[in-house]
């Protein structure tokens, strides 16, 4: 550590210039008080200093008063050395801004316990300033400390036209899934592993193209990655070219993510959707700089996630719309903006429907028909999940009931309603469907709850009574997405399952992806052999549907079939169903809806 | 005469001072001329105040003696740079001229103390 002696006493001086540098200390000296402010006060000057209280031109106490008046420079502990022994002196010395005196002729030892005693303050300061300003999970700046460097940046560019920076905006792909499926300390140690990997990624990119500004003395100059939320980070690319730098390190990361994390007994693959903005588009501030890379995040997630975006003025206005909504969320079911599309799903063999899911859309006034990504993250994390999500399975009862009654054939046709991990952790969940079911006439038999694969692994054994329960009423139940969380296939079979959901995800590019048309058959094979049926979503193509065909495929429903379509037109294709049509690929013949599934 | 004599002497606390300094005797010869050539400064800045009456002068070159002399434990040269600077402080001439004398004289003995315990060190 480096100590400001400043003493016009040579001998003194000597003295104590010595006894600190035995003790390991780099010793700088002055003989008057100016220049003691002067030292004190620059750039990466000392921590501590020493100070005689009589100096020529400025004395200990205003040399203090001085360095206290700039309350924005780092802490300097200071130390007065007087031969006054008064007590009022040594208050006015404190009262001036020392935090400890020493009376001369100084006793070394005494001297180098206070000098220690200040270094622990100083370094408890600096631990509670690291805390104030960094992550305590990932040790990576917070929100704090990037907002402040960010802000740095801004005024920069004000300054200096060719200054160019990036901010990055990184969410990690499903996390809550994983957190809610692995456990909370699973999650935590991810987003360690994820800190690093981002660090890594950043430090060792030789390939950003740094701009021409110098860095100024003293000034840092790197690059910054912090974490502002749970799943939510943040990168400030400092002095670069253009975007294409913040293209190349968002590829850099998207590969970094790439590998498994080891996790305790479990391997964890995530991705990351990335928005990225720079100052080249004339933001006002940082906090609109920020807003444009995370808005450019949503349209990556939007687009299907493991992706970046860079910022643009169609998609910079997205997250201030998905932040409102919330409050209006609120609204939405009382004031009968919610509606229910529902999607056929159809049997593979003969392409004939044998059941239709509820999908739930919002109507907003303003807005338009918002779809369920949209607005399901948010009734989730507002609570509003359970008022919401009990609205569509008593709207999807009530609706499918008036369509059997009205369209009656041999068999009713059975409906599926998603059901969130906050529905079936609330505990009434049993109680209020018996409600529906009564209430709506609705039987039993013909509604299928999906649950997240997620969802029954979290508390297995409570799951499984709860499961228990739930068909004991007479429903069934269908695990969805199946195969992008976490099961226990010792808990799979012993799940009350009627079906599994092939999530779309393995279905897309089936017919070239080698890789995922081995996990579709192997899910396909897992469910038959537990003594379940099979469900493929997001079928697009007759490709697809021929493989899902040949691979024994039970059910299945996407776009090849038909989109979601609205209630009204239901009865159409139910009938058409009656008649024994079947949902042909590229014939249905029936008005659908814009895709919103 | 031996260390051990000295150390007690009035004009000098040899204990003290080789405490300050560590027992680096190498440093207590770097401080003896260090003094050497800069009590002659002060002696000469403290009289031509004097001469000009230059109280604040006086107080204050006073006070840098005292500090000097007291680190290098020359207890009565420290108490007569006091006395000296408290009678600045006073406002009064009177007696300042007799007690920088006195200071002068308490300087020479300890310094030549000092002297002999160097040269002891040094054989």
């Amino acid at each position: 550590m480096k100590i400001l002696l400043a003493d016009d006493d040579v001998i003194s001086r000597k003295l104590l210039q010595r006894t600190l540098e035995r003790s390991g200390f780099e010793v700088v000296c002055v003989d008057d008080g100016a220049s003691a402010c002067q030292y004190l006060l620059a750039a990466d000057g000392p921590r501590m200093g020493i100070l005689d209280w009589v100096m020529p031109g400025k004395d200990g106490p205003s040399v203090c008063q001085e360095v206290r008046s700039h309350a924005n420079h780092p802490y300097i502990y200071l130390i007065l050395l007087t031969s006054r022994e008064a007590s009022q002196d040594i208050v006015m010395g404190l009262e001036a801004g020392a935090d400890d005196y020493l009376v001369k002729p100084c006793n070394p030892e005494e001297m180098k316990a206070r000098v220690r005693a200040g270094q622990r303050v100083l370094r408890l300061q600096d631990k509670l300033l690291h805390e104030a300003s960094h992550d305590a999970l990932t040790g990576l700046p917070n929100r704090s400390f990037f907002a402040r460097r960010l802000s740095e940046s801004v005024s920069k560019s004000k300054l200096r036209k060719d200054y160019r920076f990036a901010v990055l905006f990184i969410d990690i792909d499903r996390f809550k899934m994983i957190n809610d499926s692995l456990g909370h300390p699973t999650g935590d140690e991810l987003m360690k592993g994820v800190a690093q990997r981002l660090l890594t990624a950043v430090r060792t990119e030789n390939r950003v193209r740094r701009g021409a500004i110098p860095c100024s003395a003293g000034e840092d100059s790197a690059d910054v990655i912090a974490r502002i939320g749970g799943d939510e980070f943040v990168i400030l690319l400092d002095n670069i070219v253009d975007m294409q730098d913040g293209i190349t390190i968002a590829q850099t990361i998207e590969s970094a993510l790439e590998p498994p994390f080891h996790i305790g007994q479990h391997e964890v693959s995530v991705t990351a959707s990335i928005g990225i903005s720079t100052n080249e588009e004339d933001a006002k501030d940082a906090a609109e700089i920020l807003r444009r890379a995370d808005a450019a995040m949503y349209k990556a997630k939007a687009l299907g996630k493991a992706r970046y975006e860079v910022s643009s003025p169609e998609n910079s206005a997205a997250p201030a719309h998905l932040f409102k909504l919330g409050p209006d969320l609120r609204g939405a079911i009382e004031n009968n903006q919610l509606e229910l599309q529902y999607q056929p799903i159809v049997s593979l063999s003969d392409c004939r429907i044998v059941s239709f899911e509820a999908l739930v859309r919002w109507n907003h006034p303003v807005h338009g028909l918002i779809g369920p990504a949209d607005f399901i993250s948010i009734a989730e994390e507002t609570g509003l999940i359970l008022p919401l999500g009990a609205w569509v399975l008593r709207e999807a009862c009530r609706q499918m009931h008036e369509w059997n009654s009205s369209f009656p054939s041999k068999e009713p046709i059975p409906i599926s309603v998603n059901i969130s991990p906050r529905q079936f952790e609330h505990g009434d969940l049993v109680a209020s469907l018996k409600d529906v079911l009564q209430q709506t006439g609705f039987e039993a038999r013909n509604l299928e709850l999906e649950l997240t694969e997620i969802l029954p692994m979290k508390d297995a054994d409570h799951a499984i009574e709860v499961l228990h329960d739930l068909t004991g009423l007479g429903v069934s139940l269908s695990l969805d997405d199946f195969g992008t969380g976490y099961s226990s296939l010792n808990y799979l079979s012993r799940f009350p399952v009627r079906a599994i959901k092939i999530d779309h995800s393995f279905i897309a590019e089936i017919e070239h992806n080698q890789k995922n048309s081995e996990i579709v058959q192997m899910i396909i094979s897992l469910g038959h052999n537990l003594g379940m049926k099979v469900i493929a979503e997001g079928i697009e193509n007759a490709a697809q549907m021929e493989l899902l065909r040949e691979f024994g495929c039970d059910l299945g429903q996407g776009f090849l079939f038909s989109h979601s379509i609205h209630a009204k037109m239901v009865p159409a294709m139910l009938m058409a169903g009656h008649r024994g049509e079947s949902l042909v690929p590229d014939s249905s013949g029936y008005e659908q809806s814009p895709s919103l599934t | 005469m031996h260390t051990d004599d000295i150390t007690h002497d009035a004009a000098i606390d040899i204990t003290e001072l080789l405490a300050h300094v560590e027992y680096d005797r190498e440093l207590l010869r770097d401080l003896l001329e260090v003094f050497a050539e800069e009590f002659p400064r002060l002696q000469f800045v403290l009289k031509d105040a004097l001469m000009r009456q230059d109280l604040v002068l006086v107080q204050t070159t006073a006070h840098t003696l005292k500090g000097m002399l007291a680190s290098l434990s020359f207890t009565t040269a420290t108490a007569s740079a006091k006395s000296i600077e408290r009678m600045a402080i006073l406002g009064t001439l009177d007696g300042i001229s007799e007690e920088l004398e006195r200071l002068e004289s308490h300087v020479a003995v300890a310094q030549k103390k000092l002297l002999v315990v160097c040269s002891e060190v040094v054989q």
